[in-house]
């Protein structure tokens, strides 16, 4: 018999809607809500022993520390495997499933799976370490991902490896590696070729990124007062570069004091990016974080500039990197009460 | 003589290698090519860049892993025009792609070379093994090679490293390079010539007439050069083109097939342009195979990148106008790697697809960690991408009992007898732009 543990957010677990989303996380006995579903489509011997329950924001505000509660309830019913959700597109709850079959995975050491929409934060987030069934959007689809939840669960539960993505109704882990193809790539490409120009389906080997579209600002108005932030992506930082910021793929960003400075000096900054001829940058860094010619505008009354510069490597940095920091720059500089930016980028 | 539609047919006679030995005198006879050692070495050994000059041969199986490899050359010789071989190199330029060629198939001459100072080391890197788990990878691998391995003279050893050409190095390392590329011309000659006279194995006669099919999809190969493949002499069917404007050309594919283009820098190995590969160009003879049958190839776009932004729009337009000039229903675009090139690619699968040619592309990946997409650049109208393999991914290599081509590595700081992991970019051709091979990326 395979002990399955449930995870649900307050709405699929019958706590209540939003107004019920702060709730900490509680254990229950059996199946509850979304369960009672799961455990008709089971196989025979396996059994949803327990059910934990937890409100949207009480996880999304709570981070690890909330994730740390529910592992706690989790691992009082002895579960051999935990199934989350599933939690389809939505943002909070998906982040939460993740979050918490990551965490069973690592620190329990038992198997977990959850289901969700491939272009939900939760995908994004958690794809590449923990098991996760392909659903549909909305909740329409809860039959068919309980039904591949409840089987998964059952070849977990016997350790059994998990064959691949496609055949197990999956979300691919979004890694990638290299394989030998049956043919040669020449004659691969003239065949994907043929196939679209019959206009029939074809699947590229290798999908090009998606871009989230990003809204402009409006306009700041003229003669208003604002504060200007200058932000690169340059690398340009104190020399001797004290934080280590890297030179290519960079997964963090600095930011230094720049209210004493009319501009910046050679040899007290400099650029570590790694993808261009940095000896420009290097005898004036003002040309790729322009400090010189806004102190001259804020002189003139233009704007005020904030009092630090933000900074990181855009080198062969990820998309999914730079998307998370491109944000928490942001909202650092909103935080600051800054309302306009200049990047300068290489 | 009376005017009307010409047709350019290539006639390429092959001839099966079944077994290289060492020998006198240089023959090949019922499948075995026999070659005098000395003779070969004698005869490549007159350029003054070159110190010495030594000849061996590897075969698949041969626990041999060869190092410093420049470029890989498969033995050819012009029957019909004579004296045509590599012309622009080894003799005045002369129209190649028609007539009669004779090729040794089975065999490659690689050439080996340690760097001198002022090369350009960043890329330089390249090497393939002949058995155990790293013979997987190169398709120098599966032939029997002849490797001509280059000494530099102790005046280029003593020479300044202090290159101002980052893509080629100093003047004295760009004249022992060429030294080294004329060695290995010299010596695929040398060897197809036994077969003067000879009757070949086969005969494939590449003939870009219309297809006498109607109604068959159109389609046009888009293919990206690296730019100092254009550099003058080392390119002689294509020196034409080089020049400040690097406007893209139309060029008969006869011509990529009979030795028109010749490997004129060292590129990142698994990428690199190398001589064999555009011999035996992968996407030509796939296309030319299914010409008249399933489609109508109408011939080939030459084009490198632009260094500004408008040099790219030109050359974008230029290349799309071009494909669709030679009536284009469907384009094959390989991009060549690096930065500046992927944009330029990208650009022309653009401008392509809003003007209703499908396109799909080949190209290698470029992810150091699997979590990434490795793309340098991309227009989201790339909606069909064949991958030829990510070359930042590692693969295990085995000792070797003998190692060809120096006595250290460039990269890997361990000994090049020893077993140890590296980046297929640095294993020759592995996961060559014009699908050469068969390794490919896959999401899991």
């Amino acid at each position: 018999m395979t002990r399955i543990v449930h995870y649900l957010n307050q709405f699929f677990g019958a706590l209540g809607g939003e107004d019920q989303a702060g709730i900490g996380p509680v254990a229950q006995p059996g199946p509850v809500g979304t369960g009672r579903g799961l455990a008709r489509l089971l196989a025979a011997g396996d059994r949803i022993v327990g059910t934990v329950i937890a409100g949207d924001n009480y996880m999304a505000e709570r981070g690890d520390a909330a994730v740390d509660e529910v592992i706690g309830l989790i691992s009082g019913f002895d579960p051999d495997v935990v199934v989350a959700g599933p939690a389809f597109g939505s943002g909070r709850y998906g982040l939460a499933c993740g979050a918490v079959c990551g965490g069973v995975i690592d620190r329990l050491g038992v198997p977990a799976a959850t289901g969700l929409h491939v272009d939900s934060p939760g995908a994004a987030e958690y794809r590449a370490s923990v098991p996760v069934i392909s659903t549909t959007e909305t909740a329409a689809g809860m039959g068919a991902a309980l039904d591949a939840l409840a089987r998964l669960a059952a070849k977990l539960g016997r350790g059994e490896v998990l064959g691949d993505a496609a055949a197990e109704g999956l979300l691919t882990r979004g890694l990638r590696r290299n394989v030998f193809a049956d043919v040669r790539g020449s004659t691969r490409a003239i065949e994907m070729l043929l196939t679209k120009m019959r206009g029939e389906p074809f699947e590229t080997e290798w999908p090009v990124p998606r871009y989230e579209p990003a809204e402009p600002s409006e306009p700041i108005a003229r003669d208003r007062a604002f504060r200007l932030a200058l932000v690169t992506e340059a690398g340009i930082v104190p020399a001797g570069n004290p934080d280590r910021l890297p030179s290519g793929w960079a997964t963090k960003w600095v930011a230094y004091p720049i209210h004493d400075r009319a501009g910046f000096a050679e040899g007290e900054f400099e650029s570590v990016h790694g993808g261009i001829d940095t000896s420009f940058a290097n005898q004036d860094p003002d040309r790729q974080v322009p400090l010189d010619a806004a102190r001259i505008l804020e002189g003139a009354g233009r704007f005020t500039l904030h009092t630090r510069m933000l900074s990181t490597t855009g080198n062969m940095g990820t998309l999914r990197d730079m998307t998370r920091m491109g944000a928490e720059m942001g909202r650092a500089l909103i935080a600051d009460g800054v309302q306009a930016v200049i990047v300068g980028a290489t | 003589m009376s005017y009307g539609p010409r047709r350019q047919v290539l006639n390429l006679g092959s001839f099966h290698v079944t077994d290289v030995r060492v020998g006198s005198p240089t023959a090949f006879t019922d499948g075995v090519l026999t070659i005098d050692v000395d003779e070969l070495e004698g005869a490549l050994s007159d350029d003054p860049n070159l110190a010495a000059v030594s000849v061996r041969i590897v075969r698949p199986g041969d626990p041999v892993r060869v190092i410093n490899a420049i470029d890989a050359v498969e033995p050819r010789i012009k029957v019909d025009p004579s004296g045509a071989d590599f012309s622009g190199l080894l003799a005045p330029p002369r129209l190649v792609g028609l007539g009669t060629t004779h090729a040794l198939k089975g065999v490659s001459v690689v050439e080996t070379a340690l760097p001198v100072p002022g090369e350009p080391l960043y890329w330089r890197e390249a090497i393939f093994d002949m058995a155990g788990p790293g013979a997987l990878y190169s398709p120098f691998s599966e032939l029997v090679n002849v490797v001509v391995s280059c000494e530099p003279t102790r005046t280029l050893l003593e020479s300044s490293d202090r290159a101002t050409n980052v893509f080629e190095g100093t003047p004295e390392a760009v004249e022992y390079n060429k030294a080294v590329r004329l060695a290995g011309l010299k010596a695929a000659r040398y060897l197809a010539k036994t077969t003067l006279g000879q009757t070949p194995d086969r005969v494939d006669t590449f003939d870009l007439a219309p297809s006498p099919v109607n109604g068959l999809p159109a389609v046009v190969y888009l293919y990206q050069l690296a730019i100092p493949f254009l550099h003058g002499e080392i390119a002689p069917g294509a020196g034409a083109i080089g020049g400040a404007a690097h406007l893209p050309t139309p060029i008969h594919p006869n011509e990529l097939l009979d030795g028109a283009l010749v490997c004129g820098w060292n590129a990142i190995a698994c990428m690199r342009e190398l001589t064999y590969t555009v011999q035996n160009h992968a996407i030509v003879e796939d296309l030319y195979a299914r010409h008249g049958g399933e489609i109508d190839f109408r011939g080939v776009v030459l084009f490198t990148n632009g260094d500004t932004r408008a040099a790219k729009e030109r050359l974008a337009n230029h290349a799309a106008n071009l494909a669709i000039m030679m009536g284009a229903e469907g384009a094959l675009i390989n991009y060549a790697g690096g930065g500046h090139p992927a944009v330029d690619a990208m650009m022309i699968c653009r401008n392509l697809e809003r003007r209703g040619v499908a396109t799909t592309m080949l190209s290698m990946e470029m992810a150091a960690n699997p979590g990434e997409s490795g793309f340098v650049h991309f227009v989201p109208e790339a909606d069909a991408i064949v991958s030829t393999g990510n070359y930042e991914e590692t693969v295990s290599l085995g000792p070797v009992d003998r190692v060809i081509g120096g006595d250290s590595l460039i990269q890997i700081e361990s000994d090049p007898a020893t077993a140890f992991e590296a980046p297929l970019a640095i294993v020759l051709a592995s996961t060559h732009q014009f699908g050469h091979t068969s390794i490919r990326g896959e999401e899991y």
